[in-house]
């Protein structure tokens, strides 16, 4: 039976850790979590004398970092051997490294030199929840278990976003009323935000499998999205159109709506319509 | 039988409104939890015409927004309400009107007016977190109980980073070779991090029933606790002493480590050391 082995009260790094080792080490997938105090390791025992037993974040040895005053985290020890072993899908390589990267930043309590350290937005991150989350469920192994869910999840968002980068840089970028706007034609959501974190003014999207379309605009007053919607339902009267109340949403299909009907426009119609208003 | 409406793949707004009422509303902790295609409601029926049933987030009603233009959410009318009719314990008020405030913003897009809106660490936070579950799990119902876990672990935080901020001006402010440090008897390890993210260059904390001692200072290899650690082990020689080998932390006691014996120092002593430590 192979064991994993951190800290007791884990923290991000440590489980990240212990994620990494079990999403990524051929055979163990089904390993067991021990916990022991900080430092030390399984039965005291030498921490990398066992080939069935990892430590990590704990016991000093090769997935341990408190041996060095580096910029270091346990995560990012297992992740560069998981990455020169070539474990890691090559799918998630870039998720994977940024956040290993996060937990880094963190194990070495970089918040401090975020912008505005003190701000709400941080403590419902990844790093605060957790302690959040240990203070509720008061069992490590159930804390290691959440984690581990949380993390497939923010696998999924950073990939994501990762494609919403890409999709950006594919995106027709047109100038329209609203100023600097793109047009996407990609199945990710996250493309849309991304492109008005970035600046955009208006954004359109088009799902290239159920044809549905989202245009966003930044949103600020002038921002309004009526002239848009006037003009495609006028165009497009059988698809279904729904004008956000804050008039910066205007949908055409949406995962909270799937008795909706796709627009037939096609996405460069779209864009021309939108340029001439 | 109580229920509580949401639309289908519930979003922050959706699922912390809910989680609001079933933990603050008096009798509805035990409601079922319905799912309708988002702007609807159960049976197409008012939304606020059975006693029995909620709907928020969804159905134009009383917990619903989409008929206002206003910067709202669903969460922060439910706040709102609950803290009018006295349903939400004084020592949970703030923290919860944190938690509506910041479900608010992301449910008026209002992160992309956050420094460096882009910045990975935003995509860490709870609401992305939330869209990334339902990525992994179809079943509203399952995402809803685990999102709720996530509400309950981010309110328990708020409240102990509420408790901080006023415990902060009753510490002990002095002088150290790291510069402004600041001297605690507390429980609560948010005083550590918060008093750091406010500027002090060291932060000794007590923790009062259990003995343990603990100083921080901000990640900075300019800072070095290695003398102040000589002279503790030295004042206290019983008492476990683990200076952390990037020396910005010395650490007697932690709940990652329990098997410690705690130092017999009191604050003003530890603090009396670390002031004539240079």
């Amino acid at each position: 039976m192979k064991t994993v082995v951190t800290h007791m009260s884990p923290d991000l790094d440590a489980t990240t850790s212990v994620w990494l080792v079990r999403k990524y080490l051929p055979g163990w997938d089904s390993a067991s979590v021990a916990f022991v105090p900080a430092g030390t390791t399984l039965d005291n025992k030498d921490p990398d004398e066992d080939a069935d037993i990892i430590h990590v974040d704990t016991g000093f040895g090769k997935f341990d970092h408190h041996q060095t005053n580096q910029y270091m985290s346990a995560a990012r020890l297992v992740h560069d051997y998981l990455k020169e072993s070539e474990y890691i899908f090559k799918k998630d390589e870039d998720a994977v490294e940024r956040l290993v990267e996060f937990v880094t930043v963190i194990d070495n309590f970089g918040e401090v030199h975020f912008f505005d350290p003190t701000a709400d937005v941080y403590d419902f991150s990844l790093h605060q929840l957790i302690i959040g989350i240990k203070s509720q469920l008061m069992n490590d192994g159930k804390v290691v278990e959440h984690m581990t869910f949380l993390l497939e999840s923010v696998l999924q968002v950073l990939k994501n976003k990762i494609r919403a980068e890409e999709d950006i840089q594919d995106g027709v970028v047109f100038t329209s009323r609203w100023g600097k706007s793109i047009a996407m034609q990609t199945r990710n959501e996250e493309a849309l935000r991304l492109a008005l974190k970035s600046g955009y003014m208006l954004v359109l999207r088009k799902d290239p499998d159920r044809n549905f379309l989202n245009i966003k605009t930044f949103p600020k007053p002038e921002n309004d999205l009526t002239p848009v919607y006037n003009k495609l339902k006028e165009l497009d009267p059988e698809a279904s159109w729904f004008l956000h109340a804050s008039t910066y949403i205007l949908l055409n299909g949406w995962v909270g709506r799937p008795d909706t009907h796709p627009t037939t426009l096609s996405l460069p119609q779209i864009v021309d319509i939108i340029k001439t208003l | 039988m109580k229920t509580l409406v949401t639309h289908i793949r519930p979003d922050l707004d959706a699922l912390a409104s809910s989680w609001l009422i079933r933990r603050y509303m008096p009798g509805w902790s035990e409601a079922r939890m319905a799912f309708v295609p988002a702007g609807k409601t159960l049976d197409n029926k008012g939304p606020d015409a059975d006693a029995d049933i909620i709907h928020v987030d969804t159905g134009r009603g009383n917990f619903d927004h989409h008929q206002f233009k206003a910067k709202l959410s669903a969460t922060l009318i439910v706040f709102n309400y609950l803290n009018e009719h006295k349903h939400i314990p004084t020592n949970d008020i703030a923290a919860l009107k944190r938690l509506a405030d910041f479900a608010n913003i992301i449910d008026n897009f209002g992160e992309v007016d956050f420094p460096s809106p882009d910045a990975d660490v935003y995509d860490l936070s709870l609401g992305t977190l939330i869209d990334g579950v339902a990525m992994n799990e179809s079943d509203d119902s399952k995402l809803a109980s685990y999102s709720y876990i996530l509400l309950d672990a981010a309110a328990s935080l708020l409240k102990k980073k509420v408790e901080a901020e006023q415990e902060l001006p009753r510490g002990i402010t002095f002088d150290s070779a790291m510069g402004k440090s600041l001297g605690l008897s507390t429980t609560n390890e948010e005083t550590v991090k918060l008093a750091q993210k406010k500027g002090y260059q060291l932060v000794v904390r007590k923790d009062p029933d259990r003995g343990f001692v603990r100083l921080k200072t901000p990640p900075n290899p300019a800072y070095d606790l290695t003398p102040i650690y000589n002279k503790l082990k030295e004042a206290d020689p019983d008492a476990d002493w683990f200076l952390h080998s990037s020396l910005n932390m010395l650490l007697n006691g932690s709940s990652k480590n329990p098997n410690v014996t705690p130092s017999k120092l009191q604050l003003n002593e530890i603090i009396d050391i670390v002031k004539n430590t240079r």
